[in-house]
């Protein structure tokens, strides 16, 4: 059970960083999206324990529970990485239109 | 209990919505934009001597007391950042109505520059490390929007870059968020530093503080990781270029500096020849990078890598006088940076390119243009009436002080190839014969902006000391992180 | 996609779901909920309207001002709560609450303004998720 979350933790980033590599955009997305939810697990690890509690409300004094502020944390996080990558998705159906290539090797221009 | 600290913050925001909520009425905007602007001004004008006089302020959010809410902090440092920023922004804003055409491109774009400038403004005002993250997004997805605004294929291309590398920085943030919370169970950045003070040595938080380089010299645009940079810089719409160089990538160095100078503060002895290094390599490589340059905007954003370098390496010297001859790097450079951008932006307007070859006999088109160009080339290669005089003499004066003598040979160095390339830019757009000539000169609209900031530029310079002074001084009380503790914590 | 099983589905899952979409709203103050949550849920009731039939029965795309001010209203709703709590509270973002008893159910309820601010965010979501979806929904 300890091992669970950073077996999670590093098959999102491998995955992550597996996808980003490939050449079709909407494969660097789905990465760049499984990378962004692995640092939101590394995250919410960061307050846990191992009998994960329910944090604070109907608790006897002194039980131990799981840190709540980890979570609220990467609501945030979550939120903010939906809306950029939303925006991600609509400029690559931008380039996609545009270019007439989903190609991310087509897509790049002229000059490094 | 004032709410000065705030305004900053708020006055862009509710300028943002209103544009909103206003996008078809082009009067009523024009109104909010004139009187945000004047009003973001003139708060950060008074915050920053409030600042000077009284010390340094803090502000409750929700009214949560500090190490459990989210506090807002104004020290000397945050104060010059917010007066950079609202000069800049508020001369991109006057070159954004000469520069962008139909009143559907302004609809969009005002607004967003307004959650750009309350993004911006935040990140040097919060003391919590997580609430830096999200103003850090903030002022990420505005830039994303507006670079992609025009939709050219130039820009949406380098806007895909800028995103990918924006999503990895932020999963790369908030690991280190998780790290350093796991570690000190706190994230008000007063807090931290007092929790982390006694265990500086544990090697979690040598790797956060590499994280935290990562990610916020991503932002900087630190050598190995400066690849956006030409492409963003050069493609977006001039206002937002001028922005972009002026002020966005100084704040990844705000936060270098902000976190080694106060969560990190036993670390920075360790990190400093890793610091100085890559800041060597930043400048030298950006200044090659410029030299074999043909597009205007394009060699001026390969300078900002290259001058980054310049003020990475004063902050590296981690000595008071090395700090603030970064800090005051960071003002001068800001300011002349801007208004070469606005200068290329100009020559965009007039013939649709930024190609040099494409431009000559600007004295002649424009004598004005010719001038304010001159002063700007002078500022960045440091000439000495200008500012970039007193930028580079004390950068180097600060390492000489400090014996790191090789830095300081590569500085100078580096700082030939900086004059070289900008004057050789200078002469072929203003000096040399070009037998097409654009069918009008530069619009007066255009040219403002580039001779005020021209002008400060040699403000500046002339009258540098209390401007050395106030960075002197900011940096004082950047090596006493003491006070900052005191005023964030003290208040409880 | 618009096969006739899937829009008899839709008749019935989508009015649920938007339903349980303002329960999550509601709760969202002291239990798992709150206006993102609630935003999200409610587009995907018009995701699902959306796929099963199109342009047909509602026109989206004429409709794109009407969610433009839904988002940005939603954004100046959230706004003024935190502007509220300065003028009133002393701090920006400050929150209150107050109980109020109501009178045919006989019951005393809590009223936080941390609710109006959700609900900001609920329209706003729900104004961003569907103009996204039009956006991206558009055929070519």
């Amino acid at each position: 059970m300890k091992l669970l979350l950073p077996l999670a933790i590093g098959v999102l980033f491998g995955a992550g960083t597996y996808l980003m590599l490939q050449k079709n955009i909407l494969k660097l997305v789905l990465g760049l999206s499984l990378i962004g939810h692995g640092a939101n697990v590394i995250l919410i690890s960061s307050g846990w324990i191992g009998s994960g509690q329910v944090p604070i409300l109907g608790k006897e004094e002194g039980a131990p529970f799981v840190d709540p502020l980890p979570q609220a944390l990467i609501l945030t996080a979550i939120v903010i990485g939906f809306a950029a990558l939303a925006f991600l998705l609509v400029l690559s159906l931008r380039v996609y239109r545009d270019l007439k290539t989903a190609n991310i090797e087509e897509i790049r221009g002229q000059r490094g | 209990m004032t709410h000065l600290l705030v305004l900053p913050v708020l006055i862009p925001l509710t300028a943002a919505i209103l544009l909103l909520l206003f996008r078809f009425v082009p009067m009523a905007r024009h109104v909010v934009i004139v009187v945000a602007a004047v009003s973001v001004f003139v708060v950060d004008l008074i915050l920053l001597s409030t600042i000077q006089s009284e010390g340094i302020q803090t502000y409750r959010l929700g009214g949560w007391p500090a190490p459990f809410g989210i506090i807002l902090v104004g020290d000397l440092l945050s104060g010059i950042m917010l007066v950079l920023a609202s000069i800049i922004s508020v001369c991109a804003l006057f070159y954004s109505f000469g520069y962008l055409k139909e009143d559907g491109q302004r609809g969009v774009f005002h607004p967003i520059f307004f959650f750009l400038w309350s993004g911006t403004n935040g990140t040097f005002l919060t003391g919590d490390i997580f609430n830096l993250f999200v103003m850090f997004e903030i002022m990420l997805i505005s830039i994303y929007s507006l670079l992609t605004l025009l939709g050219d294929k130039k820009q949406v291309e380098a806007g895909l870059k800028l995103i990918s590398m924006g999503l990895l920085s932020s999963a790369l943030f908030l690991a280190a968020v998780g790290g350093i919370y796991a570690f000190a169970g706190t994230l008000n950045m007063a807090d931290l530093a007092v929790k982390i003070k006694p265990h500086a040595g544990h090697p979690l938080i040598a790797a956060v503080a590499m994280m935290f380089i990562g990610v916020f010299g991503l932002k900087a645009a630190m050598m190995p990781l400066h690849f956006w940079l030409p492409d963003v810089h050069s493609s977006a719409p001039t206002p937002i270029s001028a922005m972009l160089s002026g002020i966005l990538i100084k704040v990844g160095v705000y936060a270098i500096i902000r976190v080694f100078c106060l969560i990190f503060v036993d670390l920075q002895e360790t990190f400093q020849v890793f610091i100085l290094t890559l800041a060597c390599v930043t400048m030298f490589m950006g200044a090659m990078g410029a030299v074999a340059q043909t597009d205007l905007k394009r060699l001026l954003a390969y300078s900002s890598v290259s001058q980054i370098g310049y003020i990475l390496m004063g902050v590296g010297f981690f000595s008071v006088a090395g700090m603030g001859a970064a800090l005051f790097y960071i003002i001068s450079h800001g300011i002349i940076k801007a208004a070469l951008f606005m200068a290329a932006g100009i020559l965009k307007k007039m013939k649709g390119t930024t190609e040099m070859s494409a431009h000559g006999n600007m004295i002649k088109i424009s004598p004005m243009y010719t001038l304010f160009f001159l002063i700007a080339v002078a500022g960045l290669g440091g000439i000495p009436p200008s500012s970039g005089f007193f930028m580079k003499f004390q950068v180097i004066k600060a390492g000489l002080d400090g014996a790191f003598y090789a830095p300081v040979a590569v500085a100078l160095v580096v700082s030939l190839f900086t004059l070289f390339y900008l004057v050789q830019s200078w002469q072929k757009v203003c000096l040399l014969e070009q037998k097409e000539a654009p069918e009008s000169g530069p619009s007066i609209k255009l040219l403002i902006p580039v001779g005020v900031l021209a002008l400060l530029c040699l403000v500046l310079g002339i009258a540098a000391d209390p401007i050395i002074q106030l960075t002197t001084a900011a940096s004082q009380q950047l090596f006493t992180p003491e006070l900052y503790i005191q005023a964030v914590l003290g208040a409880m | 996609m618009s096969s006739i099983i899937f829009k008899s589905i839709v008749k019935v899952v989508s009015p649920i779901l938007m339903l349980f979409s303002v329960y999550l709203l509601l709760r969202g103050h002291q239990l798992p909920g709150g206006g993102f949550i609630a935003g999200l849920m409610t587009s995907a009731g018009l995701v699902l309207i959306y796929l099963a039939y199109g342009c047909e029965r509602f026109d989206w795309r004429n409709r794109s001002r009407f969610f433009y001010f839904l988002f940005s209203g939603g954004l100046a709703l959230s706004f003024l709560t935190g502007m509220a709590g300065l003028f009133v509270g002393g701090f920006f973002l400050k929150s209150g609450f107050t109980h109020m008893h109501m009178p045919l159910i006989n019951e005393d309820w809590e009223f936080a303004s941390a609710a109006i601010y959700d609900i900001g965010v609920y329209l706003v979501v729900c104004g961003v998720c569907v103009s996204l979806m039009t956006l991206l929904g558009e055929e070519k």
